[in-house]
């Protein structure tokens, strides 16, 4: 039972360290915005970056405003090209929107 | 397994959530807090609605508790010939029987949220010391609900930043719990001190 004591008293101790590591990276510029992903919607990447969904669908090959529910990978797929090239495009719209001072 | 429920989350969305939380409250190490924060920040952007994505992990998460509390009381039923059998083992039954019995009610409500790795234990060990499964199934959903309005809000709230909340989420959880474990040992511990004292001056 001493035994059990201590190991949840370590297991206690490992996460409140590790809750005072996550607090710091808080304000990390490298947290503070969503890095597109494959499982991410264009709608959802827009929201998290305040940019205007419409954009950015344009930016990565939609012709229309982008669907509900539709990853990366979808449309990736749908296009025919490696996803990769999708997060590429992502990156590069959003990196030249930021240049623009669109963002914030 | 997070990576591939994150991909299908939008295309499978509710019945997805639903099926997490209901396997996560029967012990199944499926990361619900991580689905129901996910489509949280999937609502918020639009791609899946609010209440329909509370609804379902809420729908799942009880379905979850009543069937391992329904396994555990069919269980002990047909295990309870074993339990009679032997002195200790019915002493013991007895003991956990009237503990649910004191504190079931809040220890359901706060083992579906606070404490929530604990949740699935607290199901079997209800239904096993047949607690009374109206006031199981009351502290279970308001609990339940807490539950779910937490991570789902969080999600909602933090869209932006899904990689770092559910990071602190997770360690805030754990903490939680293994302090809580920590101070039901310790108290254990001291008890047990006490009563050896005892005998020794007796």
């Amino acid at each position: 039972m001493t035994l059990a004591f201590v190991a949840a008293l370590t297991a206690t101790m490992f996460f409140a360290f590790d809750i005072l590591s996550d607090a710091k990276s808080w304000k990390d510029p490298k947290y503070r915005d969503a890095a597109p992903q494959v499982w991410m919607t264009p709608m959802y990447i827009a929201h998290s970056w305040k940019v205007d969904p419409k954009e950015l669908g344009s930016a990565i090959g939609l012709t229309e405003k982008p669907k509900k529910r539709t990853t990366l990978e979808d449309i990736a797929s749908e296009r025919g090209i490696p996803v990769a090239q999708v997060i590429a495009e992502v990156q590069a719209f959003l990196a030249s929107t930021t240049a623009d001072g669109k963002i914030r | 397994m997070s990576d591939w429920l994150l991909l299908n989350l939008s295309t499978y969305g509710y019945s997805l959530l639903f099926v997490t939380t209901f396997l996560s409250c029967l012990a199944l190490p499926v990361p619900a807090s991580l689905a129901m924060m996910t489509a949280g920040a999937f609502a918020a952007s639009g791609d899946l609605i609010l209440w329909a994505t509370a609804g379902s992990a809420l729908g799942g998460a009880v379905m979850g508790d009543q069937t391992g509390f329904m396994l555990a009381r069919v269980g002990s039923g047909r295990m309870s010939p074993y339990f009679v059998r032997n002195r200790g083992r019915a002493k013991l039954i007895s003991r956990a029987r009237r503990l649910t019995n004191q504190y079931g009610g809040p220890g359901i409500f706060l083992s579906r949220w606070l404490v929530s790795p604990l949740g699935p234990y607290a199901n079997f060990v209800s239904g096993a010391t047949h607690y009374q499964w109206h006031r199981f199934t009351l502290w279970g959903i308001s609990g339940e609900l807490v539950w779910v309005i937490l991570y789902t809000s969080l999600g909602y709230v933090f869209a932006a930043n899904l990689d770092l909340v559910a990071q602190i989420a997770s360690d805030a959880s754990g903490l939680i719990a293994a302090s809580a474990i920590t101070v039901a040992l310790g108290l254990y511990l001291i008890r047990a001190k006490h009563r050896h004292a005892k005998k020794r001056r007796a």
